[in-house]
């Protein structure tokens, strides 16, 4: 037996220490361990086959032989210079990020771009869109970007919700939920796809985090399995210890649901609702946590909180919370009282005005109108001059 | 009618897949249909290829049972098909009763029925034709006769919220399938174009009884298509159907050990994976904007197990172009043992050979070798149903 190590080489601090999981397969492609990256496995002699597999689609691989006198060894697994991001700081992007259908970034050369994007407009709002009490803040800060096709603006952890919106001419405004709160801040991504239109991405700065979500939202839910269980995303840490990151929680909570490993879950849910009174998600989370339980009035009580909370940072979480709300609103009166089932079909009435502009197949909350707290799918002017915020237009190029 | 399959008699209380699958194209009261226009339409059309994506989804289960990790029992099967396909596939005609209100209702109760009766039964349901996405994991499912005058808009119409709800153990039906796989494979129609009002009164699937502890295993395959058509080729079958039957074939397979040896299993979270890929590769073949997202409860389970391992369509690339000329390529397997040998230049370039999936060995070698190219060796492990290889010589 020889003890192995793993070791990832990304070339960027900000992804350097991700806790990726690793694949060991014999030739004939037995899997022999699927472990992270931090940790080490014991291996008979032989040959074995090593991969990781990023959310970008990149795997890296590596072939290990093992002897009878084999000393404990580190398998380093690196990206080829052509795979490798090409700057540090679009790393997370680059490793992390997904192509969506139609997405696909064509330098200016090859689309034959008579000009650069008309106008493109990043503002940045918080407050409660449910509660009304949304507006816009000031605080953005520079972006990164040299004109090549993809800007990045970092956003500083705050304790109120916020919103990033992107407006361009001809296309819907959209707005994105902020991953932000308990000391975390985040990462947004404008990348341009097309003569005309740029999308926007947003990362968590916890990667860890970051990555478990990429890999929910591709499909890659072994992965997913296996990176939920890093110490790094361990309840304890990311609710418990100082420098609790409650958004990281919400991630790993969403991914236990989703992989219906509700012992996991334990006190995760109760714990992130009551510690962090200020997030929408540990309502949602703790609504479906105890639904799925067969606690239904408990469930409902927690989901009610919604109306005072605001709408989940989180896709799934609006998805839990209008899907049992409609049934506990449809549900007879043997089961909840009729006020409350009154109120349940308030809820559900309000989260659906912006679930019918929602795009479920983001992770985050992302969802179309030039006034967040009404969305629509309306295509804005060709002049979006009359909008404040800041304009990112060269950034991107 | 309904039941294409029936062999509860035969196979007594062992552990059975029951199937409910639905697909409609034609509908009664849309545009063209043979029935008096719909009050509201919502600017949706006839659909042509939702019935037939049903059928071929009906016509796998029946022709890979032995694939399955335990015996069809039952597959119930509700066809509205549209002229087109009846004229690709005549063996549409008259398999299925339509897929109206009352028949989907009285045939989801009936495959509830039978799939309460032993918790280590497997549920399946695929639905493909016209929805509304009200959440990730809520569609609303528009049935044949959607658009008939009275009731509600959404009258003739169903969803998933109250189907899901209704299949989760509970005091009534203790022994519930605890595996169950929904496909629901439909068009997103705008649901802005909806009122709230008629959002909410759709006509439930079953019932409202709250669940016990849910431990089931149930994944929602949700296809996501944006705008109100379907994503599908005319006359034949969706794109995301033509993904899954894909996948189920092989392109999801992943090796497994069993019995000492390796088996290639198609399991809930293989299947997830591999539909993002296919379902990339379909977009860049059709030019299509199809996606996909996995809702419900995606706890791992078996779907179907393969008879040998798949095999994957490689495609070899030299990167620069001009180093063709010099560069010879071998490919091994993982014995290391030679199963290309492929002298320069590659042609056709890119070069695509058929192998069964596992790990392989390239190497690109220059002869003679050149002052800005050198050799190059990689490792892959070629996945199905298609992957591609790059082989860069020049650093």
């Amino acid at each position: 037996m020889s003890i192995v190590r793993f070791e990832l080489q990304l070339g960027a601090q900000e992804v350097g220490w991700l806790d990726m999981p690793i694949e060991v397969r014999r030739p004939d492609l037995r899997l022999v361990a699927h472990v992270l990256c931090s940790q080490a496995v014991e291996l008979d002699p032989g040959t074995y086959f090593v991969s990781t597999r990023l959310p970008s689609g990149l795997e890296l691989s590596q072939r290990v032989r093992i002897s009878k006198r084999s000393r404990p060894q580190t398998v380093t697994l690196t990206p080829a210079a052509a795979e490798s991001s090409p700057d540090a700081w679009q790393a997370v992007q680059h490793y992390l990020g997904r192509q969506a259908p139609g997405q696909r970034y064509e330098q200016p050369a090859v689309l034959g771009l008579e000009a650069a994007l008309p106008q493109l407009t990043l503002r940045i709002l918080s407050g409660n869109v449910l509660t009304g009490t949304l507006q816009e803040t000031q605080q953005i800060a520079q972006p990164q970007g040299t004109g090549d096709g993809t800007a990045r603006i970092d956003v500083q952890a705050s304790d109120v919700l916020m919103i990033a919106q992107l407006l361009q001419p001809g296309q819907p405004a959209v707005n994105v939920a902020l991953p932000v709160g308990g000391g975390q801040g985040c990462s947004i991504f404008l990348t341009r796809v097309s003569n005309q239109r740029v999308t926007i991405d947003v990362y968590l700065s916890n990667t860890e985090a970051d990555l478990l979500l990429r890999y929910r939202e591709r499909g890659m839910l072994q992965q997913a399995i296996v990176a939920s269980t890093s110490d790094s995303l361990s309840a304890e840490r990311l609710l418990l210890l100082k420098g609790a990151d409650p958004v990281a929680a919400a991630v790993g909570a969403y991914t236990l649901l989703r992989l219906g490993d509700l012992e996991r879950l334990h006190t995760w849910a109760q714990n992130l609702y009551n510690r962090f009174e200020w997030l929408p998600d540990g309502a949602a989370i703790l609504g479906e946590h105890l639904a799925r339980a067969g606690q239904h009035r408990e469930a409902l009580a927690a989901l009610l909180e919604i109306e005072q909370r605001g709408l989940p940072l989180f896709a799934d979480g609006l998805s839990f919370a209008i899907d049992r709300l409609r049934l506990y609103a449809s549900a007879g009166e043997r089961y909840f009282p009729a006020a409350q089932r009154e109120r349940a079909q308030g809820l559900v009435a309000e989260l659906q005005r912006f679930a019918s502009f929602v795009d479920f197949t983001r992770a985050l909350l992302t969802w179309t109108g030039d006034e967040p707290a009404s969305p629509d799918a309306a295509v804005l002017a060709a002049d979006i001059s009359v909008y404040n915020g800041l304009d990112v237009r060269d950034y991107v190029g | 009618m309904a039941l294409l399959v029936d062999r509860r008699t035969e196979l007594g209380s062992q552990p059975v897949l029951h199937a409910l699958i639905g697909g409609v194209s034609a509908y009664r009261h849309l545009p063209n249909g043979s029935g008096e226009p719909a009050a509201k339409d919502f600017g949706m059309q006839q659909l042509s290829s939702t019935a037939l994506a049903a059928f071929k989804m009906a016509r796998w289960l029946l022709d890979h049972q032995d694939r399955l990790p335990v015996p069809l029992a039952t597959c119930r099967l509700l066809l509205s098909p549209s002229p087109a396909e009846l004229q690709v596939e005549a063996g549409l005609a008259g398999l299925a009763d339509p897929a109206l209100l009352d028949n989907f209702l009285a045939a989801a109760d009936a495959w509830r029925e039978d799939c309460s009766t032993h918790r280590d039964n497997i549920a399946l349901f695929y639905f493909a034709g016209h929805g509304v996405q009200r959440s990730r994991d809520d569609a609303v499912l528009l049935l044949e006769d959607f658009g008939a005058r009275g009731g509600g808009a959404l009258r003739n119409a169903v969803d998933t919220n109250t189907l899901f709800s209704g299949m989760s153990p509970s005091a009534g039906r203790p022994e519930m399938a605890r595996t169950q796989l929904f496909f629901v494979d439909t068009c997103r129609n705008r649901p802005a174009e909806f009122s709230n009002t008629e959002l909410m009164s759709t006509t439930p699937v079953f019932d409202i009884e709250l669940s016990d502890r849910d431990d089931r295993r149930a994944p929602i395959f949700y296809a996501a298509v944006p705008g109100s058509l379907a994503a599908g080729i005319r006359g034949q079958q969706t794109l995301f159907s033509l993904a899954l039957l894909a996948c189920l074939d092989g392109a999801a397979a992943e090796p497994v050990e069993e019995e000492g040896g390796v088996r290639w299993h198609v399991t809930v979270h293989s299947l997830s994976e591999a539909l993002d890929r296919e379902i990339k590769e379909l977009n860049e073949q059709k030019h299509a904007d199809q996606d996909f997202t996995v809702g419900g409860q995606a706890k791992e389970a078996m779907i179907c197990v393969l008879p040998e391992p798949p095999q994957v369509e490689l495609v070899l690339e030299i990167d620069p172009l001009d180093a063709l000329p010099v560069t010879h390529v071998k490919v091994r397997d993982a014995s290391l043992k030679l199963v290309c040998n492929l002298k320069a230049p590659l042609a056709p370039h890119p070069f695509q050979r058929s192998l069964p999936a596992g790990i392989y060995q390239f190497s690109a070698q220059i002869k003679p070798p050149g002052d800005s190219l050198h050799d190059v060796q990689l490792l892959e492990q070629l996945r199905p149903s298609r992957h591609h290889v790059k082989l860069k010589v020049r650093p």
